[in-house]
């Protein structure tokens, strides 16, 4: 007889197929650091040599790869945190936030790469402005921008260049997309973004 | 002034900086886990380089495969540190070398080569 937390392979079985269906190749989701970025970056990396994937897309993949990861990592308000033993250390809090990364192909050959996070409900409209902003842009544009960006230095709140999205729908050449599942969880958004190569 | 000498490692990229002979180079990958702690000492001795009075030509040679938007912003500081000194009079010539292939490595080297105007700009394929 099956108890419900005796272990089914049935169950995992329909997981990974559900997976597969969607054309996910490589996915996480759980708490993530960068040692997590290291590691499924260059395993992604491998994929596509074995797979013998286009250079340009590759490249242009990891690249959305990083920067999407990057972002969960410094703006998921999802987090567990402990302080360390040594409070000497600079980073004497360690925070680990939660997120969700998948990357994948369509059948019809595109690839793409998807991050998603919970978000403070309180920072949504200000992450709306910023990515309809950037929306509709071209490569060019996009990369004139990025370069206005970095002159004049990150905007409020930005923990990184400020320039990830633009980076990534630069990349992505304006073909990316996002959405936001409200009040998924108490006081959070459900922020998913996704560009495609 | 004295030579930086910092090899590559899986995230960060090689950081030589030849006083002698004047010459930069930052090359292979940049997407440091904690940017600033990788570059902030090294680029401001960099930048202090530059800005000072040089008789002969320096050169700065990127010739890198990835980097991530947090170093482009390294990049940024390092093309306005560059272009103020040639404005001051400095002869000073970046190199932005991309492997042939690369179109999106050598649009970014398009991209800041339009930050400098008194210093001079090469792209390279390689």
């Amino acid at each position: 007889m099956n108890t419900p937390l005796r272990l089914s392979g049935q169950s995992y079985l329909a997981f990974r197929k559900e997976l597969e269906v969607r054309g996910i190749v490589f996915s996480y989701s759980g708490f993530l650091n960068e040692d997590i970025l290291s590691g499924i970056g260059n395993a992604l990396r491998s994929k596509m040599t074995i797979d013998r994937t286009d250079e340009k897309i590759s490249r242009a993949v990891f690249s959305a790869f990083v920067e999407q990861v990057q972002n969960v990592i410094r703006y998921s308000a999802e987090t567990e945190s402990h302080a360390t033993a040594d409070p000497q250390e600079r980073d004497a809090q360690v925070v680990l936030p939660y997120g969700l990364v998948a990357v994948g192909e369509y059948p019809d050959g595109r690839h793409f790469v998807t991050c998603c996070n919970m978000i403070d409900r309180g920072d949504t409209k200000k992450l709306i402005e910023q990515l309809e902003s950037i929306r509709g842009l071209d490569r060019k544009e996009l990369g004139a921008l990025m370069r206005q960006q970095l002159r004049e230095g990150p905007p409020e709140g930005s923990k990184g260049a400020g320039v990830g999205f633009i980076t990534i729908a630069r990349e992505a050449n304006g073909d990316w997309e996002y959405d936001i599942v409200e009040n998924a969880k108490d006081g959070f958004d459900f922020f998913s973004f996704e560009a495609h190569f | 002034m004295e030579n930086i000498q910092i090899p590559a490692a899986q995230r960060t990229p090689s950081l030589n900086l030849d006083v002698v002979n004047r010459l930069f180079v930052l090359e292979g990958e940049s997407y440091p886990e904690d940017t600033r702690k990788f570059y902030e000492e090294p680029i401001s001795q960099v930048v202090a380089f530059i800005s000072q009075k040089h008789q002969d030509q320096v050169t700065c040679k990127f010739k890198l495969k990835y980097f991530n938007s947090s170093s482009a912003k390294v990049i940024m500081d390092l093309c306005t540190a560059i272009e103020s000194s040639a404005k001051g009079g400095n002869r000073i010539k970046v190199e932005w070398h991309y492997i042939a292939d690369d179109d999106n490595m050598k649009e970014l080297g398009e991209e800041f080569s339009e930050e400098l105007s008194s210093a001079e700009f090469e792209l390279i394929e390689y």
